[in-house]
């Protein structure tokens, strides 16, 4: 949930990268703190590594200053996906303002993918946060590897779901912005419709999107190209 | 695991190894000939290079010395610092300090304090009026001034831009490593617990177990 410190003028937002091992949570984030904008991005801490295999966790924190003196910081997590490390999943997903599921696309993944789809559901029961409620944006990524879900299929599926599913080839930076922009854009969505966050700090999150992603990232972002289907509801206007 | 280890903020003193770091910023201090101290949230000093005192000292012996002092090291330890960016402050002595946060991904941990060295700004024909101000000797005054470290502008960017940064990658390493150990402290604790329950389930075994427990035991 998000945390909110009026006296200094600070708030705290935070998203979770969830997934299956290997899906490439971690690489979505190294993209990511590749491509900020320098001066918003903090450092990429990953805890830690065995064999390229996160233990614990990665986090990428953010943070902008409105012209009003509101600071406003983003935490980037990420899980770790191996099935064996769930009580560091449970603590990753505490008060988690919105999560971007990022999924492998190969055939052959599609049972990890929805075992690691039901512990997610299941960890934010624990966590007393209602599946139902949470922003979540489901990323069908390794695009670019053999024997992979159709996109056909992913709309099949997906279509008439509440969650925008996007296509990503993570090392190349293919889709990861756009599912960046689209799952912190309903992460302060939600935490606006509660909070009123908007009109109270005189928040605009189109200057701070454009502002922490940098040139780079908004002249190469193409939603045309990566989102399959928009979620429905999601209220996604792009 | 306890969410409160992702979210734990370190203080300045856990994450900073004091003996290591103060070879490396003590060397830097030499080379310039400045004092370089480091402070946390709360003002307290954690490291003191020291440095040229001759001026200092000159000015604790002057009747509003302490009163000056005081007032220096206030400003030093309040001034606030909203960025990474350094703030200069004159003293009433004019002396010159540098002043600039100790930062870990966006959160201040404490500030670093360089100086006192010669404000350029400041030449003979002011020192002389400061002395008779204060009531001491303007050629000692001036000749304890010209002690103090003369660095440009440019230098002083540099040594803050360097220790800004030594610090910063030192501070990420250790709470890095901090995390890693209390979380790695955390799993040995809940496998720990995993396997007395595992362990205290077996052991209370069958009936069969059981009845010839309560045999043993009628043994004993």
């Amino acid at each position: 949930m998000v945390q909110m410190n009026l006296e200094f003028k600070e708030v705290t937002v935070k998203i979770v990268c969830y997934g299956p091992a290997l899906s490439g949570k971690t690489t979505n984030l190294q993209v990511l703190h590749r491509m900020f904008d320098a001066h918003h991005r903090g450092r990429l801490m990953s805890l830690e590594t065995q064999s390229d295999r996160t233990l614990f966790f990665d986090l990428l924190p953010l943070q902008y200053q409105t012209p009003t003196g509101l600071k406003v910081k983003l935490k980037l997590f990420t899980v770790p996906g191996q099935v064996l490390h769930n009580e560091t999943r449970k603590a990753v997903l505490t008060g988690t303002d919105a999560i971007l599921f990022v999924a492998d696309s190969q055939r052959s993944q599609a049972l990890s993918n929805s075992m690691s789809f039901k512990n997610l559901k299941e960890n934010l029961r624990i966590n007393g946060i209602d599946f139902e409620a949470m922003p979540i944006v489901i990323q069908f990524n390794k695009r670019d590897l053999d024997d992979i879900k159709p996109v056909e299929e992913i709309k099949a599926d997906w279509g008439a779901t509440r969650f925008p599913t996007f296509m990503s080839v993570a090392p190349q930076g293919q889709g990861v912005f756009e599912c960046f922009e689209t799952v912190t854009r309903l992460g302060f969505d939600f935490i606006n419709r509660k909070y009123d966050f908007y009109k109270k700090f005189g928040f605009n999150l189109d200057n701070f999107l454009t502002s922490i992603k940098g040139d780079k990232i908004n002249e190469s972002m193409d939603f045309s190209r990566y989102l399959v289907t928009p979620g429905q509801g999601a209220g996604l206007n792009k | 695991m306890s969410e409160f280890s992702l979210e734990k903020k370190f203080e300045i003193a856990e994450l900073l190894d004091l003996r290591v770091i103060g070879d490396v910023v003590r060397n830097l201090s030499e080379m310039f000939n400045v004092q370089l101290r480091i402070f946390d949230l709360n003002g307290k000093e954690l490291f003191d290079t020291g440095g040229e005192l001759h001026f200092c000292g000159l000015i604790k012996e002057m009747d509003l010395g302490d009163q000056i002092c005081r007032s220096v090291k206030e400003k030093l330890l309040t001034q606030p610092l909203t960025t990474a960016n350094a703030v200069q402050i004159l003293s009433a002595c004019g002396s010159r300090y540098t002043v600039f946060p100790v930062t870990h991904q966006f959160e201040t941990l404490g500030r670093v304090v360089l100086g006192p060295y010669q404000d350029q700004a400041v030449t003979a024909s002011k020192l002389e009026p400061l002395a008779a101000q204060y009531r001491v000797d303007a050629a000692k005054f001036v000749s304890a001034y010209h002690r103090l470290p003369n660095l440009s502008p440019e230098q002083i960017k540099k040594i803050s831009r360097f220790v800004s940064k030594f610090l910063d990658a030192f501070i990420f390493i250790n709470t890095k490593r901090l995390l890693t150990s209390i979380m790695h402290l955390e799993l040995i604790l809940q496998a720990k617990d995993r396997i007395f329950k595992q362990v205290e389930k077996e052991n209370q075994g069958s009936a069969e177990d059981r009845q010839e427990i309560e045999k043993y035991k009628k043994m004993f």
